[in-house]
């Protein structure tokens, strides 16, 4: 695990982590001021769960990718992975320490929104706020279930297609899977299009796991016999991103 | 690539489509696949009151733009007398925000003498009508987004799409649903109330499509919206909530409920009129 742990003390000297941190942790307190929660205190709590996750999200995105891109790539670029590779470490074993270290960084963010929003914005009602828990437990594990395939691939791609590459397929594929397909339903008669459809139909559907409407308007959590299904769903997904990285990861960049 | 990584690669591509199609199908058959998108969870969200309530003031200086009167302003476009009558504020500031008012106003501004085309004034009356759309989807319980884009509608004059009165009544209808489910803001409740108001005012211009029945039960809508006005008010003014509103958001929404209250009342005569013996002369 030395590339692990390698990876691992570069990510926490470089110190970006903690602008994650703050925005998932403190920010929603703060923005919470820009929203109309000032002139309606009911709105205050819905505004922090809300803000928490969105920036859990984003986080992701823009942090974690972007970190895992740049790992990615600077891994084969620098002769880093070459010389793990005489040591004995695989490419595939490599691609794995990398993704563990940025794991390790991204996990705690759905933790401290989960966090935030049992501790700063539980509902009053005795009996909602269990459900209030069990909602956000079951979006923490789906957005990790969701996003950690992707760091993966925001690593292999740009191991072979350069940093940008790998940052903008993973930052794509996850706004796509969030808001995208929901629009791409509007560009035209899906039913009538057969290539439409399947491309629908066969698009990651991650607005499974977004969890700030059903927070906002305190819809419960999911029911927990049809939970399973999104594990299946996602854990499907997971399989063919990680198939997908281990062959597109190389750990050096041959001439 | 050794024979066992490509083994074991194909095997996990092949169980994770397994798992995808058949969590796909699964998840598609129950209808969860249609949702409407809703970025951030920003549309109806606190934040998105906020944004709601900035994008006025774009639509505003849109709306300004499709106005060919000689009376609007040159330094601001709006309507206030002239320029040198010191009533617009863009006049005559000074400081960064004057400064950035005058860049903007050099790098939009017209300068061909010509009036505008019929195709750039509908364009025009197409971008507000658009960001109608879009406040209202922010904040479906906002009194002025809501009836501005309720007025593009269902006027063919300002409105660019022709849209029946049953997609107009639709969109009102929702605007009830949505401002009936908030139960802390009275401001809401008035919305509904005026949503309702503006169903029955369709209704009796087609009296020929609906029956009085269905007339009746809008006014109780109505009732039903107003009565709640005023029982979240009432809540208001005990926790001292009105306090944290500016003075003219308070006077606009004693304002609109003066308003909305006299409405009701017309439309209960007006009801008790078409319901009478003698309803055809209507």
């Amino acid at each position: 695990m030395r590339l692990f742990r390698l990876t691992t003390a570069t990510l926490f000297r470089r110190k970006s982590w903690v602008i994650c941190a703050f925005a998932v942790g403190v920010l929603p307190f703060l923005l919470q001021q820009i929203s109309t929660g000032t002139e309606n205190p009911a709105l205050l709590k819905p505004a922090i769960a809300q803000a928490t996750w969105a920036m859990a999200l984003l986080s992701a995105v823009f942090w974690g990718f972007y970190t895992a891109a740049k790992q990615g790539e600077s891994n084969a670029r620098s002769g880093v992975g070459e010389y793990f590779m005489t040591t004995g470490v695989s490419p595939t074993r490599q691609l794995f320490e990398i993704w563990l270290s940025i794991f390790t960084f991204l996990a705690p963010l759905p933790l401290i929104a989960a966090g935030v929003c049992v501790f700063a914005a539980s509902p009053s009602m005795p009996d909602e706020r269990s459900m209030w828990i069990a909602t956000n437990l079951q979006y923490a594990v789906l957005y990790l279930l969701v996003m950690a395939p992707l760091v993966a691939v925001a690593a292999a791609i740009a191991s072979r297609f350069g940093g940008i590459c790998g940052f903008l397929t993973s930052g794509g594929l996850a706004l796509y899977g969030l808001y995208g397909v929901g629009y791409l339903r509007y560009l035209g008669d899906l039913q009538g299009n057969p290539v439409l459809k399947w491309l629908w139909a066969f698009s990651p559907h991650y607005h499974f796991a977004d969890p700030t409407e059903r927070l906002r308007y305190k819809l419960g959590a999911i029911a927990w016999d049809k939970f399973p299904l999104l594990l299946a769903y996602f854990g499907g997904i997971l399989l063919v991103y990680a198939a997908l990285s281990r062959l597109i990861f190389r750990a050096r960049a041959t001439a | 690539m050794k024979l066992r990584n490509i083994t074991v690669t194909s095997l996990l591509a092949l169980s994770g489509l397994g798992l995808w199609t058949y969590g796909s199908a699964k998840l598609a058959g129950g209808g969860d696949f249609n949702y409407r998108p809703n970025p951030l969870g920003i549309k109806m969200s606190p934040y998105g009151q906020v944004i709601a309530l900035a994008v006025q003031g774009g639509i505003d200086s849109d709306w300004h733009g499709t106005d060919t009167s000689d009376l609007a302003c040159t330094a601001c476009g709006h309507e206030h007398g002239a320029p040198a009558s010191g009533s617009c504020p863009e006049a005559g500031g000074k400081g960064p925000l004057a400064w950035l008012a005058k860049v903007e106003r050099a790098a939009t501004e017209k300068t061909n003498v010509a009036p505008r085309t019929p195709g750039h004034k509908f364009y025009l009356r197409r971008q507000v009508e658009d960001k109608l759309r879009l406040a209202w989807e922010l904040d479906p319980s906002n009194y002025a987004n809501y009836n501005s884009y309720h007025l593009f509608l269902t006027e063919p004059q300002v409105g660019t799409r022709p849209i029946i009165t049953e997609k107009v009544i639709e969109l009102s209808r929702l605007t009830i649903r949505y401002c009936l489910s908030q139960d802390s803001d009275p401001r809401a409740a008035l919305t509904a109330a005026s949503a309702a108001s503006n169903i029955l005012e369709l209704m009796f211009l087609h009296k020929e499509n609906y029956t009085r029945e269905q007339m009746r039960e809008q006014l109780a809508v109505l009732d039903q919206a107003l009565a709640r006005t005023h029982e979240l008010t009432q809540r208001w003014n005990e926790e001292g909530n009105f306090e944290r509103l500016s003075e003219v958001r308070v006077q606009d929404m004693q304002q609109r409920l003066e308003f909305i209250t006299k409405m009701r009342d017309v439309c209960e005569r007006t009801l008790q009129r078409l319901s009478g013996p003698d309803s055809s002369g209507l």
